[in-house]
């Protein structure tokens, strides 16, 4: 019972089909945990089924203890539970400062907080008068980042936090995941740099097929050879 | 024309473009600021008219009322009455987007339409409400002057409050959730219910419009409630003036309202035998200019300022 994040046997997905088919998984406390599978295994969508945006069909999740199975998302956000989507995950034409705003709305802050999430991310804070319209790649995904983290989150799901950037950023982005943990707070990551992530993770899960078929230390899922072959690349 | 007919002309041209102002702003809510297509604003135009009639005029033995009550409590009751229809129609079409909603709204805006045209008890069907009393009325008799101080005030005091809110965190929640609806949802954000919030505080100012010409006119009946006249016109109004920008709203209003009773000049000057088209020679020209409009000056006369 003192899972953070508890997924038992889901299955579900969008309209009729199931993406999702029987897929466990657990969290127990301010860990890292990096999903990795091929395409199509239904990574995003077990995230998503867990913030209460896709049909959960059978099955249910447990937050804290608590059912959320299909509940609201606004609610899960309540609870704790912070989910930054993997793409259009900032608003371009509020600057920097109300992006974290927006975060807060759901509990007021005295200004504490988000002089936190600045200093987490000090080169938000250059531009927090600025558009994030008009920040770059990295800055913007470090600004989802300091939004999910303004609703003072348990637990934190990221979609892909690394697409899309240079190398050189996908490794400062990693770090500042490593520092989220080092605050108290679960990661759950959806990560296709599966090394780089596995790295700095305290386990891993392979899912195929709508399903979580391996689980282990994140070490030992670099050191095998055939997990390795098959979806880590090179 | 002599001086005293121009004046009494602007007055008439002010306080009718005033209406539409405050019209607009409420579309500018649900658009403007929330990204919401309604194409039913004749419908909250229609039962803020009625709402107010039926409550402060004269009571009469075919229909409904009235009930003889201070138009103030009729300005207010009409609010009151467009914002629980926009609450029942947005509870309704709540998972409906862009021109899904759109359609709705348009079926909504007809149905109230047949029913004050059909429900004779209530609305006095086609035969309208007559002696609907004016502001201070019983005093003046129908005054110009105070007609317009009354338009100008709820135009203010509309202004105001749409500001206010577009300012406020709600306003920029509203934004958010207009140019990215899942990132807002990401945020922990109760989507549906910002936006359901933003339909029926826009519909209380189209519900206070109608209030307004009801008074301003003192009879009302069902053909004022076409799509052409509160629907078509009010978006013009809108995109022409910049949606998004409340002093946009305002000026398209006066400016369209400034060429659809120029039209009706020219119209009248036309030969015998086109006259009976002038109705839809005016819809045509403003079709026109909407179109030079949205190629020219995309975003209106006063764009959004973001």
């Amino acid at each position: 019972m003192s899972d953070l994040l508890a997924i038992e046997a889901v299955h579900g997905g969008y309209g009729t089909a199931d993406i999702l088919n029987g897929a466990d998984l657990r969290i127990s406390g301010p860990e890292i945990v990096v999903i990795i599978g091929p395409n199509g295994a239904g990574k995003s969508t077990l995230m998503k089924a867990v913030f209460g945006l896709v049909r959960v069909r059978v099955g249910n999740i447990r937050f804290n203890g608590e059912d959320i199975t299909n509940m609201r998302a606004d609610l899960v956000a309540e609870r704790g539970l912070a989910y930054v989507p993997q793409e259009r995950n900032v608003f371009p034409s509020l600057t920097v400062d109300e992006n974290l705003d927006m975060g807060a709305y759901l509990k007021r802050d005295d200004g504490k907080r988000k002089t936190a999430i600045y200093e987490i991310f000090p080169q938000l804070r250059l531009r927090r008068a600025q558009r994030a319209g008009s920040l770059s790649g990295g800055e913007r995904q470090m600004l989802a980042m300091g939004r999910a983290l303004m609703i003072e989150p348990k637990l934190l799901l990221l979609d892909e936090p690394t697409a899309a950037l240079a190398p050189r950023l996908v490794d400062e982005t990693l770090e500042k995941i490593v520092e989220i943990r080092s605050l108290g707070i679960g990661v759950l990551m959806v990560e296709q740099n599966a090394k780089a992530a596995l790295r700095r993770a305290d386990r891993g899960v392979v899912m195929v097929m709508g399903r979580v078929r391996l689980e282990d230390e994140a070490h030992n899922l670099l050191a095998r050879t055939d997990i390795a072959d098959l979806f880590l690349g090179a | 024309m002599e001086l005293g007919g121009l004046l009494n002309y602007a007055i008439f041209f002010a306080t009718f473009a005033g209406i539409f102002a405050v019209v607009a702003l409420g579309l500018n809510v649900q658009w403007g600021l929330s990204g919401q297509l309604n194409f039913g604003i004749a419908g909250f135009f229609a039962i803020g008219a009625y709402a107010s009639a039926i409550l402060t005029s004269p009571q009469v033995a075919t229909r409904l009322g009235g009930f003889d009550m201070p138009i103030i409590v009729g300005l207010f009751a009409a609010i009151a009455f467009s914002a629980l229809a926009a609450w029942a129609v947005g509870w309704i079409t709540a998972g409906l987007r862009t021109d899904y909603l759109a359609i709705a709204t348009i079926g909504v805006a007809e149905t109230i339409r047949l029913v004050v045209k059909n429900e004779d008890w209530l609305t006095n069907g086609v035969r309208g409400i007559q002696a609907i009393p004016r502001p201070a009325g019983e005093w003046f008799g129908p005054n110009a002057w105070i007609m317009l101080s009354v338009v100008a005030l709820c135009l203010a005091l509309a202004y105001a409050a749409i500001e206010a809110a577009r300012a406020s965190p709600w306003g920029r929640l509203q934004l958010a959730i207009r140019e990215n609806e899942r990132g807002a949802t990401a945020a922990g954000k109760d989507v549906a219910r910002a936006r359901l919030e933003a339909f029926v505080l826009g519909a209380a100012f189209m519900g206070l419009g109608g209030a307004l010409y009801a008074h301003f006119f003192g009879f009302i009946s069902p053909e004022a409630f076409g799509p052409n006249f509160s629907t078509f016109l009010v978006w013009v109004m809108l995109i022409a003036g910049g949606s998004g920008n409340n002093r946009g709203a305002i000026l398209g209003s006066f400016v369209i309202w400034l060429i659809w009773s120029g039209t009706e000049i020219l119209t009248n000057r036309l030969p015998l035998e086109f006259v009976t088209q002038a109705g839809a020679l005016r819809l045509l020209l403003i079709g026109l200019l909407v179109q030079l409009v949205l190629i020219f000056r995309p975003k209106g006369l006063l764009p959004e300022k973001l």
